[in-house]
């Protein structure tokens, strides 16, 4: 391993791959930052760029991209409210509400450090480990699965509202209308109302940035403020995180990255599931959990470091297995053919060369997007101090933009304003929008496994109980369920008495 | 990258722009302006790959740019209506997925609003077979030892396809009518998935297309058991074919281009004639061994005869059997 590293970090380390890694890192940040311009869809318009290239070179350019882009999604999540992908929805939680108290800079040198740690800790797994993470992963069947979004939902409810009941409410309402689409068991169309743009349930992205971005810019232009931060808050300009922020934050950095490269590993699990669990956990662990939400820069970090750990962890399973993780590394892998790369053990032996400079180049694209993003925090933070006549009708026009460069499809833009009417009444309502979009994820996923694990298990639930791997995840679900019940009856025990 | 190869970047980049600019000054001759190719799937994917690489020599062979244009979702029935729906004025054109593009609109007349006829016939370049697969480590090493068992617990092996009324899902149904058994069908979303639980022991075997698993076959993490094809795949050599062991089970997803019907027929002529000349080319056919696309080139009304072929057997299967239930 040593002396294929030798030779590719040899390769790495040269003026042409290092301005393509630039390049990857710089558009990658853009792509992660615009609403509705993913990390997949970045990747897939790089790879006809990569055909002319060599592909050493050509993968440099998609690891950089795919790293930098799901950093990306949180410079905006952290100053706007706004989050490019779902990946950084957890990052608006403490990032925001941050920037409003005028630490927008400290938010983003949190996020990117965090960033940072995730995906070098998640890369190393991938180094060193990866064989053993990938037969870990062939562990989860169907039932597995659904448990596991079972385990999302519960979780989200729980973390995204300051009550209970109204995250439930989202939820729910979420997985309602998760239901749209066509049914791919028996093929039967539901609620589609003889759209086919609906064939396929509601695209999650246009909701996203529906809820999130558009919804804001409602915001921004209906208020009175000419600032989305209050005259009267003074900015700190330092970005690189104190000693006092890291020796905070740095216990959820690593259980967090724990948590990112295990859920990349799981083939349809995600970067949201990941920043959502690893969030809820930091909470869990905190001695104030009351101050999440408000501006901790636990919070911040947790998300951003789960969700940067899971491009290491979902290359496990695809360069080991050629199963991709999620849709960027089906794309991926799409690329790695293109240039005759077979994912598979051969990969590692036969390609050693190729695949141990992705790897290497994945560490320096972590870097990279490291160094830019402390270097030009300092002018992202700027967007903040833009007047709001000027900020609603941009986040507006990039947000019709982006939901109809999905799918090139105008319905999608239909979709979008919806959205955005019901993301800032149930702002104003007190509802968090965020379960709806975890319900769309999670939901089909979640009743696609259940009827597959019955179909499997010819209708007996029996088995969920008596897989080991299963057993354990009910366990989970049970005690995230019970826990912040218990604290809620212990919390009005102690009002009512005192 | 070498210092010759960075000039001949430059170079190509540079006449791409100067036929851009001259492609302008030519009126009259076809194509004389970008042309628009859908695609009714995702980036990334086995049909956007073909699309992508098709592109790049429709360019070198008709001097102006092929820009792909992604539509996906709803099984392909977005990208196929904008096809179907396209100007006639021979700049889009597109890809057409059999059996899908004949499937939808018989199975799903009201919602999809184009038919089959709708399509002006290009080409087509790829068809995939089917293949039946299990585990590395499986018991089943024949079809036979599958069938055996089968017969000895009937409904109880599990295998997995890409959802009903797909090519997966019929091959498995003609396999169990003439062998006789019953399987417990499980429908998965794609192949990854799929390949991801046969790999880790919680189905049994796996319904799906040559190309997609070849690779794993060959490596030996899966073994293939037979194909769903009258001649054995290069690919899997070894692997015998169903009519070799004396069922009748063929099943193939293709991909090919097409154009909305009412396009000029000179400007159909350009675009066949072109595409007749690259699957003769060798380093066309070098790229899509190397993806492990299987070359199948019917061009022009060949093909349209076998599009339409393919329409009245799925509608004479709907008709007989169908399989959504309302």
């Amino acid at each position: 391993m040593f002396d294929h590293l030798a030779i590719a970090l040899g390769y790495v380390l040269t003026p042409h791959s290092f301005l393509v890694l630039f390049l990857g890192t710089a558009a990658g940040l853009v792509i992660g930052a615009l609403p509705g311009l993913s990390s997949t869809m970045g990747v897939a318009l790089a790879i006809p760029l990569t055909f002319g290239m060599d592909p050493k070179t050509g993968l440099i350019l998609l690891g950089a991209i795919y790293c930098s882009s799901v950093y990306g999604g949180s410079i905006t999540a952290i100053l706007l409210r706004t989050p490019g992908t779902d990946a950084s929805i957890a990052t608006t939680f403490d990032g925001f509400p941050m920037t409003q108290q005028g630490l927008g800079g400290k938010a983003i040198g949190i996020s990117t450090t965090a960033s940072f740690i995730g995906g070098i800790i998640s890369t190393v797994a991938l180094l060193l480990i990866a064989p053993l993470l990938a037969k870990i992963a062939l562990k989860f069947g169907p039932p597995e699965y659904f448990l596991v979004a079972i385990f999302g939902l519960s979780i989200i409810i729980s973390v995204s509202s300051n009550s209970y009941l109204n995250g439930l409410i989202s939820g729910v309402f979420g997985l309602l209308i998760a239901t749209v689409g066509m049914d791919s068991f028996t093929g039967y169309p539901r609620f589609i109302f003889n759209s086919d743009s609906l064939l396929d349930g509601i695209p999650i992205l246009p909701a996203l940035i529906g809820l999130f971005s558009l919804s804001q810019a409602i915001k921004i232009a209906i208020s009175q403020e000419s600032s989305i931060v209050k005259k009267d808050v003074s900015f700190s300009d330092r970005v690189l995180p104190t000693l006092a922020d890291m020796s905070r934050t740095w216990v959820t950095m690593i259980r967090s990255s724990v948590i990112g490269t295990i859920v990349g590993i799981m083939p349809g699990a995600g970067t949201s599931i990941a920043s959502f669990i690893s969030y809820n956990e930091a909470r869990r662990a905190s001695k104030e959990p009351e101050s999440f939400g408000k501006g901790n820069p636990e919070g911040v970090a947790a998300s951003e470091a789960a969700n940067n750990a899971v491009t290491g962890g979902s290359l496990v399973p695809a360069l080991t297995l050629g199963i991709p993780g999620n849709a960027v590394t089906a794309v991926f892998i799409g690329g790695l053919t293109i240039h005759g790369l077979i994912p598979g053990p051969n990969l590692f032996i036969k390609y050693a060369d190729i695949t141990y400079t992705l790897i290497l180049s994945l560490f320096l694209a972590n870097i990279m997007f490291f160094v830019i993003g402390i270097a030009f925090a300092k002018y992202f933070v700027k967007v903040i101090k833009t007047p709001t006549r000027i900020l609603a009708p941009v986040i507006c026009v990039l947000s019709v933009i982006g939901s109809f460069a999905i799918r090139n499809n105008l319905f999608d833009v239909g979709l979008l304003f919806g959205f955005g009417i019901l993301g800032y009444l149930m702002e104003r309502y007190d509802f968090s929008p965020a379960p709806i979009v975890l319900a769309l994820i999670l939901g089909p996923m979640a009743e696609a496994e259940l009827r597959r694990s019955l179909i499997l298990f010819h209708g007996s639930f029996v088995p969920f109980f008596q897989r080991p791997l299963s057993l354990a995840i009910i366990v989970l679900i049970v005690l995230s369920v019970l826990f912040p019940l218990y604290k809620e009856i212990k919390k009005s025990r102690i009002r009512k008495s005192g | 990258m070498s210092r010759t190869r960075k000039f001949c970047m430059i170079t190509m980049m540079a006449l791409v722009c100067l036929a851009l600019a001259l492609g302008t000054s030519f009126a009259g001759e076809y194509p004389s302006k970008a042309v628009t190719m859908v695609v009714a799937y995702a980036p990334g994917g086995s049909t956007d790959t073909l699309a992508r690489i098709t592109a790049k020599y429709l360019e070198a062979e008709l001097g102006q740019p092929f820009v792909v244009v992604n539509k996906d979702g709803s099984g392909g029935d977005i990208g196929f209506t904008a096809l179907a729906k396209a100007k006639t004025d021979g700049y889009t054109i597109g890809l057409i997925n059999v059996s899908p593009v004949v499937v939808n609109p018989i199975t799903r007349p009201k919602v999809v609003r184009y038919r089959i006829t709708d399509f002006a016939p290009i080409a087509n370049v790829v068809t995939d077979p089917g293949i039946i697969c299990v585990g590395a480590d499986s018991p089943y090493k024949t079809l036979q030892d599958l069938i055996d068992d089968a017969k000895k617990n009937p409904g109880k092996i599990s295998i997995s396809h890409e959802g009903k009324g797909g090519g997966d899902h019929l091959g498995i149904l003609a396999f169990e009518k003439e062998a006789g058994i019953t399987l417990n069908g499980v429908p998965f979303d794609g192949d990854a998935p799929a390949k991801a639980a046969l790999m880790g022991g919680h189905i049994d075997a796996m319904a799906v297309n040559v190309s997609e698993v070849a690779d794993m076959i060959q490596s030996g993490q899966l073994r293939g058991l037979a194909v769903e094809n009258s001649k054995r795949s290069p690919e899997v050599a070894d692997l015998p074919t169903f009519p070799e062991l004396g069922f009748t089970v063929l099943q193939a997803s293709s991909r090919g281009f097409a154009a909305p019907k009412d396009m000029a027929k000179e400007q159909l002529e350009v675009l066949i004639n072109a595409m007749t000349k690259i699957a003769n080319d060798p380093t066309y056919l070098a790229e899509l061994k190397k993806l492990n696309m299987p070359l199948d080139f019917m061009a022009g009304d060949d093909y349209g005869k076998f599009l339409l072929e393919q329409h009245e057997f799925w509608k004479g299967l709907w008709e007989a059997d169908p399989w959504i239930k309302k």
